[in-house]
């Protein structure tokens, strides 16, 4: 992360994280990548720090490429609930 | 550009109020004046839902009884790793009363890392694994006792030391890369990289990367002082636990949920059901405690609403005692080490800091940033590393990572001084280039009687007395996603509207007061209809950011409603509206005393039933120190602890604390004093009971109640009193902030500087106990 | 919980009519029938709510008419109905004057609340502190199980354990009130099914986890406390009751101390000294009573009968810490007498 420039990232929608200072959902910009070493995930699919493919739930590794990952451009009205 | 300028009052009173001359939009109400010239700001005003709280009228989630509601009941697991292999459900679901079973399972996908079918696999105890609804609680814990899990077993870690060794087994079996996974990238802590439990380090955050050269720094030093402090884990226990109540209509969800982010929860439950965010809402009018552990809608709530979807009923899923201590967050343990260097003079000229924690199968261990900002020093780095175990997952809890990290901080800047031969606060005098925390320390002192101080140890008898300080700061956050709505009622009544939440603090008390002193009118004229997500969008009750983001615009909103009200006035009177004030619940003019007109009798001159204005929080007047709403200046706070300590059984008792807290312009002095107390309560707590116990050889959670995880009762609550310091910074139209986390980071530093005082010898790791006391007091080895 | 049926005993015959198990038995192995006794509840309900114990049938001795009464004479001593409440013990004035010890355990033993619900009777009966043993989640020796997890030396949490006769379990017994009527030298009265009473010394009343692993006190199915009874003391007994908590305000002891003491002037003729949270069972240190015999009370008799009631301690990878504890805390409550 450079200092003061939060990194622009494309991040699992289903990716939620809180830190000391806010909410952060998954997306485009996730500006509260602000603290990392503070910042508790969690992904909601899964609802748990343990992802649907039973991998670590973290900014840095919920991004395209995981199996589970969907982009905050996945449509929401076309897709199947995530929990069936 | 449409701006004006105004004086905005600056400073601390008795201190070094003056003025500062900022430029503001032109819609911004005019500049309050220091609290001592309003009506309802900053006084002792009465809760407003006090009544109904200590009548028990007031309902809160887990009262909640719908038409038709079932009772849901989580299957969690029992086993700290492992694979399922099946789950049997027949005995369960033959239950008489038991209308559905939910069991969690994720879409196979390609590259997962295990398992033969679609459960999760099994990380922790008391992972969410399904749930039941039936008829009644008792029905629906039944069935879950009848539901069998095989489970394949796999080793498992649960101590963080042994975690981080390098044939520990390991939790993701995916290895964590360093290279992608840490927010800076480093070495595990053997200096092998790829595979293991360890990530990390973070060396940086929205405050900065390392500074200057440590080499140097210590170099430079006179005196160093490195030592290593552990602190344990610590659940959250909020008196009510989480939990939810969802009814899920033909056209919306309804979720009433306990938590500290209504918001959040509705964003979360239409992300997973794939709803539209305007067809889910999320109730929560009376909250019973969250500490950071609330601002999700957890497993709990898809689970509920899955339920409610299988069966066609509201349903009800309150979690108990012990799932919250399993499964429902924690605040990470840490073992820290740091080194400072400083000069003869006190000069710090380095600060170097190593952290370990773990937040179990989740990230966010680390130890905050108040090393890196509470005092200047040119040379600093530090390094966070989380270490991943097999133990329910880490949340956000009161001041996340500062508590950890000014436990640390502030002892090693009480030996600091020892070594330095200067009195600790007379050193942070030195060092300490914060003015509000100048003069908590200067009135703190003086009411605790710091001049009673005698050197470490020095105490006679078995029952040795010793006093200590420590010091935060809390960065001032602001969220700028917060709205509010005012109507005016034709006739007279006022009604606010926002989601915002009231957590428990009195949110809706100081929104209430700031709608009254605006419109000139008594709190009790104001109905607050908060917590509600179909009311404009609030901020989450996180980060001390709910004073400093709701006030302003709730004052801003209901300065544009008086102005609309008032130009109805102005031109019944023929007159200008900018001529006209209202005060004590009349409208009156300016230059002639014999035009008045009450609130109430100006409300019928509206056109519409009703006067509706919506604000949303301005930008800092003057900007943000970061464009994320990181405003400037800090929440500085000094807390003053006094200990007994018998030398002879190792019982530690804290007789007194005196917490110096500011929190810019304070609202109501009343909550502020309750807010600081709870802070100071749980850090007491901290200090010297709670602590997470786990079973090594099983993974389990030995003390998941509240009988034997300690939390303190009325005796081992010390006399509390606070100070509180008034400091403006006309940054916004109240210029108020928070005080939830400052509150509860300074007091187990501080308690530990006194019993180090008492009885001369230092203590590196919390919780204090009986066993730690005579450990260090060598009458056991 | 699981579902069971309940019934409302009417005298102590019908009550033991109906019973057919015990709380020990069930938990060492159970049965698919068991009909277990239920007084206050506080402890009983603890198991069933974990899920430990499953009965089919709660029998409820609570109001059986005639176990309720607290009388003093000079010549029967103290009695107590085993369904005498915590709560009624501590208000009474004739306990507070001729057995402060016992006064003084009593008001230090859980809260106020749990005080006005539990009586006598399911206090001293009531089954032993241990994590691990209180776990629907570790199959312990005192459950029938294969192992101790917390005599591990590597794992076990064993902090508030015990440090005296701990060789065959670590837990300790949880009546803070037993150790101060152990002190007093009570006796306990049992009836059985057949209607037969027996009166019984308290110190022979606990079993040592040595003897039976599955329980700590001599009670057999179909058996039932009626009454606790306390003998007079004499004009030169002085007593004195120390309990040591983590948390002031509502705890288990972690070293409590009752002693009673037959004086002379500044000297002890005969001393009962018994210890809490020490054993498995209320512990009588004989080494300090033999201690202080015939010594003055002075700080330094007194710890020097501390450490001798400490000479046996073995503690654990955790508590060791306890014997420190349990050494002031012995010399403090001998010294309140002097």
């Amino acid at each position: 992360m450079e200092n003061g420039n939060p990194n622009k990232k494309n991040i699992c929608k289903f990716l939620r994280a809180r830190n000391p200072y806010g909410m952060m959902e998954g997306g485009e910009n996730p500006w509260l990548l602000l603290d990392d070493a503070n910042t508790i995930c969690w992904c909601i699919t899964s609802s748990g720090g343990v992802g649907p493919d039973n991998g670590l739930v973290s900014p840095m590794h919920c991004v395209e490429g995981r199996s589970c990952f969907a982009s905050q451009d996945d449509n929401a009205s076309d897709g199947e609930p995530p929990i069936v | 550009m449409d701006t004006r300028k105004e004086k905005f009052p600056y400073g601390i009173p008795g201190h070094n109020l003056g003025e500062i001359e900022r430029e503001i939009p032109m819609e911004e109400p005019p500049v309050w004046p220091v609290n001592d010239e309003l009506k309802v700001i900053g006084k002792r005003v009465k809760r407003i839902d006090a009544l109904e709280k200590v009548t028990g009228k007031a309902i809160y989630t887990s009262d909640i009884k719908l038409p038709g509601m079932l009772y849901a009941k989580m299957l969690r697991s029992n086993v700290p790793h492992a694979t399922i292999s099946s789950i049997d459900v027949s005995k369960a679901s033959s239950l008489p009363g038991v209308h559905a079973i939910h069991l969690i399972e994720n879409a196979p996908k390609e590259g997962g890392d295990g398992g033969t079918n679609t459960y999760p696999m099994v990380k922790y105890v008391g992972q969410p694994l399904g749930g039941v609804a039936a008829e009644s609680l008792e029905i629906a814990k039944e069935a879950v006792s009848l539901i069998k899990v095989n489970y394949e077993k796999k080793p498992f870690v649960i101590d963080m030391e042994s975690a981080m060794e390098i044939n520990a087994p390991i939790v993701f079996d995916a290895p964590i890369t360093q290279q992608q996974d840490g927010g800076d990238v480093g070495e595990t802590h053997d200096g092998s990289k790829g595979e293991g439990n360890v990530r990390g380090p973070s060396t940086s955050s929205f405050f900065g990367g390392p500074r200057g050269n440590l080499e140097e720094g210590f170099n430079e030093a006179d005196v160093i002082v490195e030592r290593t402090y552990r602190t344990q884990v610590h659940t959250h226990m909020p008196l009510e636990t989480h939990g939810v109540v969802v009814d899920w209509g033909a056209d919306v969800m309804t979720v009433y949920a306990s938590t500290q982010n209504t918001a959040a929860v509705r964003n979360e439950m239409a992300s997973v059901f794939n709803l539209p965010k305007s067809k889910v809402r999320v109730i929560c009018e009376f909250m019973g405690g969250g500490f950071g552990a609330k601002h999700s809608a957890g497993s709990f709530g898809p689970m509920a609403a899955n339920l409610a979807k299988k069966t066609g009923r509201p349903v009800w899923l309150m979690l108990d005692r012990k799932e919250e201590h399993l499964a429902e967050g924690n605040r990470p343990n840490s073992i820290q080490y740091l080194k400072i260097g400083a000069k003869k003079d006190g000069t710090l000229t380095g600060i170097q800091q190593r952290s370990h924690g773990t937040a179990g199968v989740g990230l966010g261990a680390g130890v905050g940033r108040i090393a890196q900002i509470l005092y200047p020093c040119p040379n600093f780095a530090t390094e966070q590393y989380d270490v991943l175990t097999n133990a329910g997952p880490g949340a956000a809890w009161r001041a996340p990572g500062n508590v950890q990290g000014a436990f640390g901080l502030e002892q090693a800047i009480d030996e600091m001084a020892e070594k330095l031969d200067l009195d600790p606060l007379r050193y942070r005098d030195r060092i300490d280039t914060s003015e509000v925390r100048k003069v908590e320390r200067q009135r703190g002192a003086e009411l605790f009687g710091w001049s009673r101080r005698q050197p470490p140890g020095s105490s006679t008898g078995v029952v040795k007395k010793g006093l200590g300080v420590g010091q935060s700061t809390w960065p001032r956050f602001v969220t700028l996603d917060s709205s509010v709505e005012i109507k005016i009622h034709k006739g007279g009544g006022v009604e606010i509207r926002s989601s915002v939440q009231d957590i428990g603090t009195g949110t809706k008390t100081i929104i209430a007061q700031v709608v009254a002193e605006e419109l000139g009118l008594q709190v009790k004229d104001i109905k607050v209809n908060i917590g509600d997500t179909f009311f404009p969008v609030g901020p989450g009750s996180g980060g001390s950011v709910v004073t400093g983001s709701i006030t302003p615009p709730t004052r801003n909103a209901a300065f544009e409603a008086k102005m609309a009200l008032l130009k109805l006035v102005a031109k019944k009177w023929e007159t200008d509206s900018s001529e006209l004030y209202v005060e004590d619940g009349q409208v009156g003019h300016k230059a002639n005393a014999d035009l008045k007109m009450s609130f109430k009798e100006a409300t019928k001159l509206m056109r519409t039933s009703q006067i509706s204005k919506i604000a949303s929080r301005s930008d800092d007047y003057g900007g943000f120190q970061q464009p994320w709403g990181l405003a400037y200046g800090d929440l500085g706070s000094v807390q003053f602890a006094e200990v007994s300590v018998n030398t002879e059984t190792g019982f530690v008792k804290v007789d007194r604390i005196v917490a110096a807290h500011s929190c810019g312009r304070p609202l109501n002095i009343g909550q502020l004093e309750s807010q600081i107390n709870g802070g100071v309560i749980q850090g007491v707590s901290y200090a010297l009971y709670e602590n997470r116990v786990m079973d090594n050889g099983t993974g389990h959670m030995m003390n998941a109640n509240i009988d034997q995880y300690k939390v303190p009762f009325s005796m081992e609550i010390p006399e509390i009193e606070t100070i509180i310091v008034e400091e403006y910074s006309g940054r916004s139209s109240t210029d108020a902030y928070g005080i939830g986390e400052p509150a509860n980071i300074a007091t187990a530093a501080a308690i530990a500087n006194a019993v180090y005082n008492a009885i001369g010898v230092r203590l590196y790791e919390i919780p204090i106990t009986p066993s730690s006391i005579l450990k260090a007091l060598r009458n056991v080895s | 919980m699981n579902k069971f049926s309940w019934y409302e005993a009417k005298s102590v015959e019908d009550a033991l009519q109906q019973v057919n198990s015990t709380l020990s038995d069930e938990l060492y192995e159970a049965t698919d029938e068991a009909a277990v006794f239920k007084s206050g509840g506080i402890d009983v309900f603890d198991w069933v709510k974990q899920g430990i114990l499953k009965p089919q049938k709660i029998v409820n001795i609570r109001n059986i008419p005639g176990l309720d009464k607290i009388s003093y004479d000079r010549k029967e001593g103290l009695r107590m109905g085993s369904n005498v409440t915590l709560a009624e013990i501590a208000s009474h004035p004739e306990i507070k004057t001729r057995y402060l010890a016992l006064h003084l355990a009593v008001n230090h033993a859980a809260t106020p609340q749990l005080r006005n619900m539990s009586t006598l009777g399911g206090n001293i009966a009531q089954r032993n502190r241990c994590w691990y043993f209180r776990s629907a989640d570790h199959d312990c020796f005192r459950k029938g199980g294969d192992r101790c997890f917390a005599r591990h030396s590597k794992t076990g949490e064993n902090e508030n354990h015990a440090i005296l006769d701990n060789g065959s379990c670590v837990s300790v017994h949880a009546s803070s009130i037993a150790t101060a009527l152990m002190a007093f030298n009570a006796s306990v009265v049992i009836v059985n099914a057949e209607g037969q009473q027996k009166t019984v010394q308290m110190d022979d009343f606990f079993v040592s986890a040595g003897e039976d692993i599955a329980m700590e006190n001599i009670l057999k199915p179909k058996e039932i406390i009626t009454e606790i009874i306390l003998p007079t003391p004499s004009k030169n007994t002085k007593s004195a009751y120390i309990k040591q908590v983590a948390r002031e305000s509502y705890d288990w002891s972690l070293a409590d101390v009752a002693v009673v003491m037959e004086v002379s002037g500044n000297t002890c003729k005969s001393a009962n000294i018994v210890l809490g949270a020490a054993a498995p069972v209320p512990y009588r240190s004989l080494e300090a009573q033999q201690a202080m015999e015939n010594k003055t009370i002075t700080g330094e008799n007194a710890k020097a009968a501390a450490e001798a009631a400490m000479a046996k301690a073995r503690p654990l990878s955790k508590n060791d810490y306890k014997v420190p504890l349990f050494v002031s805390t012995i010399k403090q409550t001998i010294m309140e007498i002097s």
